[in-house]
């Protein structure tokens, strides 16, 4: 296996999943991922020494997104497109319907807030990781998923309730 | 952690589609390939030159590797030099010898501008 296939079976579950959170679009996020992956082929020395691959190329993924959604046409073009799926597809309707309005609760965070919570809760990543990665304080990072959490609590508390 | 926030944890993310996995991987053997084959475009224009060039580096090493080395390059001086040529410890000591010389120098030289200076010459 190569050393790109290896890489992309490692990582590319959670590289994928927080481009789709960043992006909402499917397209995007696909394209972001390809980015990655092609800057890493071009330059394997890149990764040369890298301790946390994962969090490294959750940075890169990161830079390379807000330097994307610098330009205010392609920042148009993610608000405007249609959110794609971000969880898996229950087969229980509860679990949909709280799925959806997860999804949903997210996509009202702002975007730094909605990064840290991916961050933390669906890749495990510490607030230390998080901080390097995104390139802040762990201060921040630690107020930013605090802020966000207390949102989807507040979002969510009706659904949440029912569920418990 | 929360239950809420387990809560969330739990709830399972996407997979990436099936394909993805192929057109990312190809787009970036692509990619690779393109890099090497810019190196080229770059070399292109005055191939024989390069090729000139790597053959005068091949013929330097080529030179170095066949002459002499370490101990082996004493064989190539004529034996006359070799034995006029002074041991390392004659070496030290003739240059130990012209050190003391030059700082006595500069001491007189010193000593003779204050001289002089003191008697505003």
């Amino acid at each position: 296996m190569s050393f790109l296939a290896r890489l992309y079976d490692a990582h590319a579950p959670a590289l994928h999943a927080f481009a789709l959170e960043l992006t909402r679009s499917e397209a995007d996020g696909a394209d972001l991922l390809q980015e990655i992956f092609c800057r890493v082929a071009e330059r394997p020395a890149l990764l040369r020494g890298v301790r946390d691959e994962r969090a490294f190329l959750l940075r890169m993924l990161y830079t390379r997104f807000v330097d994307t959604t610098r330009r205010r046409a392609v920042r148009q073009r993610f608000a405007e497109t249609e959110s794609a799926p971000i969880f898996a597809e229950p087969a229980d309707p509860d679990a949909a319907e709280f799925r959806a309005s997860l999804a949903s609760a997210l996509g009202e965070l702002p975007e730094d807030q909605r990064a840290v919570v991916h961050l933390k809760l669906w890749t495990g990543l510490t607030f230390e990781q998080i901080a390097a990665t995104l390139d802040i304080p762990a201060n921040t990072a630690a107020s930013r998923y605090r802020y966000g959490i207390d949102k989807l609590r507040a979002l969510l508390r009706p659904l949440y309730e029912e569920i418990q | 952690m929360t239950p809420f926030e387990r809560q969330l944890a739990a709830t399972p993310r996407r997979e990436p589609p099936a394909d993805l996995r192929d057109r990312v991987l190809a787009a970036a053997r692509q990619a690779r390939r393109e890099k090497v084959r810019a190196l080229f475009a770059w070399m292109w224009p005055h191939p024989l030159a390069w090729t000139a060039v790597a053959a005068g580096w091949a013929l330097i090493v080529a030179i170095n590797l066949a002459g002499p080395r370490g101990d082996a390059l004493y064989a190539v001086i004529p034996a006359e030099y070799r034995d006029r040529m002074p041991s390392a410890r004659e070496y030290l000591a003739r240059l130990e010898t012209e050190r003391r010389l030059l700082a006595r120098l500069e001491a007189e030289s010193r000593e003779t501008a204050r001289y002089f200076r003191s008697k505003d010459l």
